[in-house]
């Protein structure tokens, strides 16, 4: 599978999940996962017309998607977001990779959005967003 | 609730992307071992920039009095020393450069704050936010002439600095 279509599977998933976790939330997270289930929404969006430029078909999105442990409080919901934003950040390393110019450029940025929000909601750093291996 | 349909991407996704279908392979080459590498340099350089400004800001008063603060700063701290590690993992800097202070024949990006050193703990702790925002977004340049490899390693680097400005400036994801 390529970069693209893998990214593209782990943000259908992380729209789904921001939809799950969202309602345990309140105030200014409640905000932060909503804003992050809109930006989810518009890169699944633009990975899916990369993926259409390159002659491909687009992975489906699954109906549903395995919430790894029950997501019954705001604690559940953050780690949930976090391992969501983790995962992505794995595939715009590989997209990094697998890429240059303008989409590696993108692949950066994306990176680097899912490694910010990930501490946001971790409360922790990482030294190697991206590279899990290397954590 | 706990759904539980198709386990396509949340569990155990990210598999490593073949070849095939990458939009387009990078034209630049790993510099080959021995040979200087100014991106590497680069890195190291700034690296050891934002090493200096943690050592000089954990050796304020300020700093030291808060627990908390000091253990961030020497946490995040020692994350730098983990990225400089892997980019010079197998690198030799050119000969030119002593290898015991590979950096100094590089400018640092900008001045160290230890040539000022900021008296409260706020103003330090905004000094090196902003610090780790312009080593990540100095980056983008490298990253992008630079071969898969390294551009996936400072890649992570870069998002791990934007990651220290965003803990240390607080506020919610």
């Amino acid at each position: 599978m390529s970069a693209f279509q893998t990214a593209l599977g782990n943000e259908y998933a992380a729209v789904y999940g921001y939809g799950v976790l969202a309602v345990r939330l309140t105030g200014a997270q409640r905000t932060a996962a909503q804003n992050a289930y809109d930006t989810h929404r518009a890169r699944r969006d633009i990975l899916i017309g990369w993926i259409e430029a390159q002659g491909d078909k687009p992975v489906a999105a699954a109906p549903a998607y395995t919430i790894p442990f029950p997501v019954n409080t705001a604690a559940d919901a953050t780690r949930l977001a976090t391992q969501l934003e983790e995962r992505l950040g794995a595939s715009y390393a590989d997209v990094v990779q697998a890429s240059d110019g303008d989409v590696r450029r993108t692949g950066v940025e994306w990176l680097t959005d899912a490694a910010v929000r990930a501490v946001r909601w971790r409360g922790t750093s990482v030294p190697f967003p991206g590279l899990p291996e290397r954590d | 609730m706990l759904l539980t349909v198709t386990g396509v991407a949340l569990v155990g996704a990210c598999a490593a992307p073949s070849d095939k279908t990458s939009p387009g392979s990078s034209p630049a080459k790993p510099v080959p071992a021995g040979q200087p590498d100014p991106v590497r340099d680069r890195a190291l350089a700034a690296e050891s920039d934002l090493i200096a400004r943690y050592d000089a800001a954990l050796a304020l008063p300020s700093v030291g009095a808060d627990a908390v603060l000091s253990a961030k700063l020497r946490t995040i701290r020692a994350e730098h020393s983990s990225h400089a590690a892997a980019i010079g993992a197998g690198y030799t800097p050119p000969p030119s450069t002593p290898s015991s202070t590979p950096l100094s024949s590089t400018p640092p990006p900008s001045p160290p704050a230890a040539t000022v050193p900021p008296v409260d703990a706020k103003t330090t702790v905004a000094t090196l936010a902003k610090a780790e925002q312009d080593a990540a977004s100095a980056r983008t340049t490298d990253i992008l002439s630079t071969d898969a490899a390294t551009a996936m390693l400072l890649a992570s680097v870069a998002a791990s600095e934007a990651g220290h400005a965003a803990l240390l400036l607080g506020g919610t994801a």
